[in-house]
C-alpha cells in the first residue's frame, strides 16, 4: 500500500518536474498529482478490476526511479545509420527520449519526432492543443499518477497530407526497480498516413521497474495510422499503459499489440470514434507463461455511426500464467449504422494456466451490426493429429499450431526485421513451454 | 505367379477398434502385398474411416485387440509421427484447417520430418513446383494458410500435394474422391497412379466405384459391420455398382 513517506517522495518528483515545465503543463501536472492523491483505489468489485489487485500498481515500497542514459543494446538491425527500416527514430530510456534521428526527406515535410516535454516548448501549439485532452485524469487514479510523474516520452507529429512510406520507431528501455512514468502523444494530420512502432523493453532481464505509461493518439479526418506496441520486457517488470485514441471521420486506425514480457501488465486502451466512415482495427497477442499476469481492457466507443470497428485479441497462456481480457463495445445514441465486431481467443497450454474473457456490448441505438466471440480452450486434438500424421512430432505440431494462431497478428507489424524479432522471441518462449 | 518373397506392406489381423466405448471394427483381417492397390468399399457407417484412422493412429480410436503391421513391423505402439516417418500416409476425408500456418511452411516441415535424407533443402522448391504443375495447383496456394477457407476440391488437391511431396510407401486415401468434379477426379487419380509400383501400396477407401475407373485396384474388399465380408478383383466393384450392397448383406447374414 502507499504510505506517506513514499507519496511525499513522489510529490517531490512531480514538483521537480513541474519546475521545468511551461506554466500550463506544470499546472496540469500538479492537478494530476492532486487527482492521484485524492482518488481512492478502484473497487475490486468493479468488473475492470476483478482480475487484478489495483494495489499492485501503486508505488508501494518502491521509490521514484532515477532516470539513466544506460540504454542497453538496440537490436543490431534497428538503426544502421540509414533510414531503410524507419523514416525516423526516437531512443528513449526510463521515460525520456535521449535522442532522435529522422530522415531529412521526411523532416522537410514537417514531420516531428521529439521528446514530449521539449516539444511542449518547441511545438507548443500542437502539443498544448492535444496533450491530456483524451486522458481521464480525474477518473483514473493510475492515469493520474502517470500524468503527474512523466519524465518525458515521444511526441510524433505528421502534418496534414504527409504520407510516410516507412514507419517511425520509438525504442524505449527501462532499468532498475523504481517507478517510472512516460507520456507520449501522436498527432496525425488530415489525410496524412503514418505507422509508429513503440518497442518497449527493460535494459536487463532482471530489471523490476514499474512503468506508468500514457499515450494519446489523434487521427484527423481522412488520415491513416497504424500503431504497433511490442513489449518484450524482463519477467519482473510491471507495466501499466493507458492508451487513449480519437479517430475522426473517414480516418483509419489500426493498433497491433504484442505483449510478451513483464510480471504484471494492466493495460487500458480506449478509442473514441467520432466521425462517419472511420475504420478502427485493434489486434493483439499475449504470450504468458511462468506466473505472468496480463489484464487487457479495450473500449471501442462509437460516438457516431456509419463507421466500423474490428477487434481481435489472442492469448496463449501456459504454466501458471493468467490472461484476462475485457472488451467493451459501446454504440452511442447517435451510433446508427455502426459495424462493430470483437473476438478474443485464448489457448491454454496447461491445466494450471488460466484465461478470462469478458466481452461486453453496450448498444444504445438500433440499426447496428455487432458481434462478439470469445473462446478459451486447449489446443485442438484434431489439428495435432493432422500435423503428426505428416511426420511432425507432437511437440512440433503444438508449436506449429500455436505459432499459426499468433501469425495473422504478427504479419501486421511493419518491417520484416521486427516481425522476425517477434517470431524469434515467441519461438524461444514456445520451446520452453511445449 | 511369381514366388512371394516380399513382406506385405500392410497386414491387419483380427482388428477390433472402438470409439467412445462403442466397437466399430470387429475382427478385421486384411493383407496388402507390395506393389498392390486395394479398394475398401462399404456403406457409410461400415467402419471404413475407422480402419484408416486406426492404421494412422488417431488417438480418439482405441484398438482393443488385434495387430497392424507395416512392412512386418507392429505399429500399434508407435506414436502417429513415427508411423508417418516410417512411411504411412493418410489422405483425410475432411482435412482440418491450420489457420496462420502457410502451405509452404507446413510442407517444408513435413518433408523435413519424413524425407530429410532424400530431399535436401535446395531440392524442395523445384519439387514443389513440379508437383504443383502435376496437380494443376496455382503457386499462390503456397502462401495461403493450410486448408483455411479452402473449397472441398482444393482441400483434396492439397492432400494430394502432401502425398506427392512425401512419397509414402503406404498411402491410405479416405474418400479422396468424394465431392470432386470430373476434372479434379482425374487429377487426383493421376496422382495416386504416380505412386503405384514396387515398394509401395495404396488403400482406397470409398463408397463409390467411380474413382476405380481411373485407379484400377488389384483387389476389392467389402466392409460390413466392422468386418470384411467379401473380397474379389475389380469386377466386384462393378457388381456392387450394379447390384448395391443388399445382396452382400443377405449373403453375410
Amino acid at each position: 500500500m502507499s504510505n506517506a513517506t513514499t507519496d511525499s517522495a513522489f510529490a517531490a518528483t512531480a514538483e521537480r518536474l513541474a519546475a521545468d515545465d511551461p506554466a500550463w503543463l506544470a499546472a496540469a501536472r500538479r492537478a494530476a498529482f492532486a487527482a492521484y492523491e485524492g482518488a481512492s483505489l478502484p473497487d475490486r468489485a468493479r468488473h475492470l478490476w476483478r482480475y487484478t489487485d489495483p494495489s499492485k500498481l501503486l508505488p508501494g515500497a518502491r521509490t521514484p526511479g532515477v532516470p539513466d542514459d544506460a540504454f542497453g543494446e538496440l537490436p543490431a538491425d534497428y538503426h544502421d545509420g540509414t533510414f531503410e527500416h524507419a523514416a525516423g527514430l526516437a531512443i528513449a530510456c526510463d521515460g525520456r527520449v535521449l535522442r532522435t534521428a529522422i530522415d531529412p526527406a521526411v523532416s522537410d515535410h514537417g514531420v516531428v519526432v521529439a521528446d514530449l516535454r521539449e516539444a511542449a516548448r518547441t511545438h507548443e501549439d500542437v502539443v498544448r492543443a492535444h496533450l491530456l485532452s483524451l486522458a481521464q485524469v480525474e477518473f483514473d487514479k493510475f492515469e493520474a499518477l502517470g500524468a503527474a510523474l512523466f519524465a518525458g516520452g515521444a511526441f510524433v507529429h505528421v502534418p496534414a497530407g504527409v504520407v510516410l512510406d516507412r514507419a517511425l520507431r520509438v525504442a524505449h528501455r527501462v532499468h532498475g526497480d523504481g517507478v517510472f512514468a512516460e507520456r507520449s502523444l501522436v498527432v496525425i494530420g488530415e489525410n496524412a498516413e503514418a505507422e509508429v512502432v513503440f518497442d518497449l523493453s527493460t535494459v536487463g532481464a532482471d530489471d523490476a521497474a514499474m512503468l506508468h505509461a500514457g499515450l494519446e493518439v489523434h487521427v484527423a479526418p481522412g488520415a491513416r495510422c497504424r500503431l504497433v506496441f511490442i513489449q518484450t520486457a524482463g519477467r519482473r517488470f510491471v507495466h501499466a499503459p493507458v492508451i487513449r485514441c480519437r479517430v475522426e471521420g473517414d480516418a483509419s486506425l489500426e493498433t497491433v499489440t504484442v505483449a510478451l514480457g513483464g510480471a504484471l501488465v494492466k493495460s487500458l486502451q480506449t478509442t473514441e470514434i467520432v466521425g462517419k466512415g472511420a475504420t478502427v482495427k485493434a489486434l493483439g497477442i499475449v504470450f504468458a507463461d511462468g506466473r505472468q499476469h496480463f489484464d487487457h481492457h479495450t473500449l471501442q466507443d462509437h460516438l457516431v455511426g456509419q463507421n466500423s470497428s474490428d477487434l481481435d485479441y489472442r492469448a496463449v497462456v501456459a504454466e501458471r500464467a493468467r490472461s484476462s481480457y475485457t472488451g467493451n463495445l459501446r454504440i452511442g445514441l447517435e451510433g446508427a449504422g455502426a459495424d462493430a465486431h470483437q473476438r478474443n481467443h485464448n489457448l491454454l497450454l496447461h491445466d494450471t494456466a488460466r484465461a478470462d474473457t469478458i466481452p461486453e456490448l453496450e448498444i444504445l441505438t438500433n440499426d447496428v451490426s455487432c458481434s462478439h466471440a470469445a473462446a478459451v480452450g486447449p489446443l485442438d486434438e484434431e489439428m495435432i493429429f493432422f500435423c503428426t500424421s505428416r511426420g511432425l512430432s507432437e511437440e512440433q505440431a503444438r508449436r506449429v499450431i500455436i505459432s499459426g494462431f499468433l501469425e495473422p497478428v504478427i504479419t501486421r507489424i511493419p518491417g520484416d526485421d521486427l516481425q522476425d524479432r517477434v517470431r524469434t522471441a515467441l519461438a524461444t518462449r514456445l520451446a520452453a513451454v511445449t | 505367379m511369381s514366388e512371394e518373397t516380399l513382406t506385405p506392406i500392410l497386414e491387419v489381423e483380427g482388428l477390433h477398434v472402438a470409439i467412445d466405448g462403442k466397437e466399430i471394427l470387429r475382427g478385421l483381417d486384411l493383407t496388402v502385398e507390395d506393389g498392390e492397390t486395394h479398394a475398401i468399399m462399404g456403406r457409410n457407417g461400415s467402419g471404413k474411416s475407422t480402419l484408416s484412422a486406426a492404421i494412422m493412429g488417431d488417438p480418439r480410436y482405441e484398438v482393443t485387440s488385434g495387430a497392424i503391421r507395416f512392412r512386418g513391423e507392429d505399429v500399434l505402439d508407435m506414436p502417429v509421427h513415427e508411423r508417418a516417418r516410417a512411411g504411412i500416409f493418410l489422405s483425410f476425408q475432411y482435412p482440418v484447417a491450420l489457420p496462420g500456418v502457410s502451405v509452404s511452411n507446413f510442407l517444408r516441415q513435413a518433408v523435413k520430418a519424413v524425407r530429410a535424407d532424400e530431399v535436401p533443402t535446395k531440392a524442395f522448391r523445384p519439387l514443389v513446383k513440379e508437383n504443383l504443375q502435376r496437380l494443376d495447383i496455382p503457386q499462390s496456394f503456397m502462401t495461403r494458410y493450410v486448408n483455411d477457407g479452402f473449397s472441398g476440391g482444393e482441400k483434396k488437391r492439397l492432400e494430394m500435394l502432401q502425398m506427392l511431396m512425401l512419397q509414402p510407401p503406404l498411402a491410405i486415401l479416405d474418400e479422396t474422391d468424394s465431392g470432386l468434379d470430373i476434372d479434379a477426379l482425374k487429377i487426383v487419380s493421376g496422382a495416386i497412379n504416380l505412386l503405384r509400383g514396387e515398394g509401395r501400396a495404396q488403400l482406397l477407401i470409398t463408397h463409390y466405384q467411380r474413382i476405380l475407373h481411373y485407379v484400377k485396384p488389384d483387389k476389392v474388399h467389402v466392409l460390413l459391420q466392422g468386418r470384411i465380408v467379401k473380397q474379389g478383383g475389380p469386377e466386384l466393384a462393378e457388381e456392387l455398382e450394379q447390384r448395391g450392397y443388399e445382396w452382400i448383406e443377405s449373403e453375410a447374414a
